[in-house]
């Protein structure tokens, strides 16, 4: 069989070329289509995603939360004990978008305030998106002294504390690497996310060896799988991690 | 300034002299340097990212052309 | 005389040609879209700007995949050829759906921070000390530049300004992309890959560009084999007479010239260069048409005797000598000026 010669410019391609092309179209159309259908169907959400689901403002609560500020290392409020949370429970806070708060830690700290906000939910772990400042309802009191739990070294992921806490998917991984990073940069709380649930918690709030926030480096360490080494202390219902970022390991 | 800073900075700069050299060369350049560009005008517009992208390219082809013309 | 520039010079093959491949777009991200939101067997499913992160980032990796296909499958097969001739529209569709995925990541993993996007992307993650964890945006972004770039020169008039041997070298950096965004998927996506289906599919991509270029490389050296052979000075050998087809070409690849193509026609031998005057489309693709050799591009003609475009064209190739010793065809490797005449040889009885 002759092949046929085919112009670029040609308006009508010759019948041998027509039948080829017919034939590849349908090849590439298929083919797109059913490695579209293989490809998107393995995709999985670690968890629900609050900001990328479009039913937003029907999901979001305002609530109001009463309770202790601390400011180290990242600004938390401590609820007082109830029901279910029979030692308090701590309550990671943030701004909106990619901002933690600006409080004045100097009037705030160990007050008791209320804050209003809404709250991201995943596990264990609860942080409040805060909405305007805080009401001092009471003076500082003297802190409750934390547990120490002992020295521990702990494998898992260093994340922001918003989407790990649901913010936005897939909340790990290194996927989100960047956007985690911008999160620390404006000053989003990170929260360490244990393989190995450690005393029936998963998230753990990490600190420096002085119990203050991690400096930068911490980002050479987010979003993948590390070991870190530390004293582990509870308050309330909250873990705590003091590490020094010099002894952690990338896996 | 970071890194990202001076990346952002150049890219800036970078661009904002492409979008000069771009107007200068569509309205003075092109038809000198190429005759098949004469009376044609629709596809002008479709230049302007490359002549941004490439703006020192431009330039050094624009004077070899223009050169070799006189 | 000569064309003036168009917008884009639609034809009805090029129209037909960008109607499938955007079909194919519009199907993959349709049904990704539509699959990917189904709840997984936690009964959580992903939001829509991460779905529409993967789902244009995949698109545009198969797309390359394909691109880069094209050039060997059209060396192998002369019927994908229709395929490469149209290959920029390819390339500027796949540019298109690159910046769709960038979009959708600035827009949702770069926004929301007090830093403008554009610069988040080179703020959020600076972590090139590692190879885990490296920042693997950057490469997206790097071979997104690239893509970009050709894009932005793939209207005819950058072929004429720039140059061929320029615009091709710019354009050969395609490969260097496709090395960046296989860089970008494998020390991102794959990293948190829970399936094997995303790394099987980069794997088969990798594992068969190689392959079909080696195919067509080789190929190429089987042809090239038998020709560019030193004879005695000057003439190098072209080939065997029965190599010969007629109304084709064999194109002879000199070492440090252009090449050349050999036409056979009602029994004559002709020789010009590869390279068509109007935007250096292979001559040696094309085939002799109403006596005149037609470029597979555009569809440029010029006599085979002297290379000059029939009037009132002005296009002018370089012509070559050519010799028969035996069955073997000689050929002497100094063009001619373009135009100059030269005396077919004579190959066989005239046909009737």
């Amino acid at each position: 069989m002759k092949d046929e010669f085919f112009i670029g410019w040609s308006n009508t391609p010759g019948r041998q070329t027509r039948a080829f092309m017919a034939l590849v179209s349908t090849v590439l159309i298929a083919g797109l289509a059913l490695l579209s259908a293989i490809l998107s169907s393995t995709i999985r959400d670690p968890g629900h995603s609050l900001f990328g689901s479009s039913g937003l403002p029907q999901v979001v609560q305002d609530v109001t939360l009463a309770g202790t500020l601390t400011f180290d290392p990242y600004p938390i409020i401590m609820l007082p004990p109830d029901a279910m949370h029979p030692r308090g429970h701590g309550v990671l806070l943030t701004g909106e978008g990619k901002h933690g708060v600006a409080f004045d830690r100097a009037a705030l700290e160990g007050a008791r305030v209320e804050i209003k906000g809404f709250l991201l939910k995943r596990g264990t772990l609860d942080m409040l998106v805060v909405n305007g400042s805080p009401r001092k309802i009471a003076e500082p009191e003297a802190p409750g002294r934390p547990q120490s739990l002992g020295r521990w070294r702990i494998v898992g992921e260093i994340c922001d504390g918003k989407c790990a806490a649901g913010g936005m998917s897939p909340g790990t991984g290194l996927a989100h690497k960047a956007c985690a990073n911008l999160c620390l940069i404006g000053d989003v709380p990170p929260v360490f996310v244990s393989s190995q649930p450690l005393e029936g918690q998963q998230f753990l709030v990490i600190a420096d060896g002085r119990g203050r926030a991690l400096d930068h480096r911490i980002r050479d360490f987010l979003a993948m799988r590390v070991a870190l080494e530390g004293q582990i202390e509870r308050r309330g219902d909250m873990l705590v991690l003091r590490t020094d970022l010099a002894h952690a390991r990338r896996l | 300034m970071t890194f990202a800073d001076l990346v952002y900075w150049c890219g800036l700069v970078y661009g904002g002299l492409g979008l000069g050299v771009a107007a200068a060369f569509l309205v003075f350049g092109l038809d000198r340097v190429d005759r098949s560009a004469r009376g044609s005008f629709a596809f002008r517009p479709l230049l302007v990212p490359g002549l941004v992208l490439l703006w020192p390219v431009v330039i050094a082809n624009w004077r070899r052309l223009l050169l070799r013309g006189t | 005389m000569s064309a003036g520039y168009k917008a884009v010079s639609w034809t009805r093959s090029k129209i037909l040609y960008d109607v499938v491949l955007i079909a194919g777009i519009v199907a993959y991200i349709t049904i990704f879209f539509r699959f990917g939101a189904l709840p997984g067997p936690d009964g959580l499913s992903p939001d829509a700007p991460t779905l529409a992160m993967k789902a244009f980032g995949s698109c545009g990796f198969l797309l390359l995949t394909i691109v880069l296909a094209i050039g060997p499958l059209a060396r192998l097969d002369r019927r994908f050829l229709p395929l490469l001739y149209n290959r920029r529209h390819f390339g500027v569709i796949t540019c298109a759906i690159a910046a769709s995925h960038a979009s959708a990541a600035l827009g949702w993993y770069f926004a929301f921070s007090d830093l403008p996007p554009l610069k988040a992307l080179f703020a959020a993650d600076t972590s090139f000390g590692q190879v885990s964890g490296f920042p693997f945006v950057i490469l997206g972004v790097a071979a997104f530049l690239i893509l970009l770039v050709m894009a932005a020169t793939s209207h005819d008039f950058w072929l004429t300004f720039l140059g061929a041997p320029t615009w091709k070298s710019i354009h050969m950096a395609v490969y260097g992309a496709y090395a960046l965004v296989v860089g970008h998927l494998a020390l991102g996506a794959l990293q948190d890959a829970r399936s094997w289906v995303l790394p099987a599919v980069c794997a088969v991509s990798v594992v068969t560009l190689i392959l079909l270029h080696l195919a067509a490389a080789l190929s190429q050296n089987a042809t090239d084999a038998c020709i560019a052979t030193a004879s005695s000075p000057p003439w190098v050998v072209a080939g065997k007479l029965s190599a010969f087809a007629e109304g084709r070409a064999i194109v002879v690849h000199l070492a440090d010239a252009e090449p050349v193509a050999i036409f056979r026609h009602d029994n004559m031998l002709s020789a010009v260069t590869n390279v068509c005057a109007h935007q250096n489309g292979p001559l040696g693709e094309g085939c002799v048409i109403d006596g005149l050799i037609t470029c597979p591009w555009h569809g440029f003609q010029y006599r085979l005797a002297d290379g000059c475009a029939p009037p009132p064209f002005t296009e002018r190739i370089a012509t070559y000598r050519l010799a028969l010793d035996g069955d073997t065809v000689l050929l002497d490797p100094q063009p001619n000026p373009p135009g100059t005449y030269v005396e077919p040889i004579r190959v066989g009885s005239p046909v009737a």
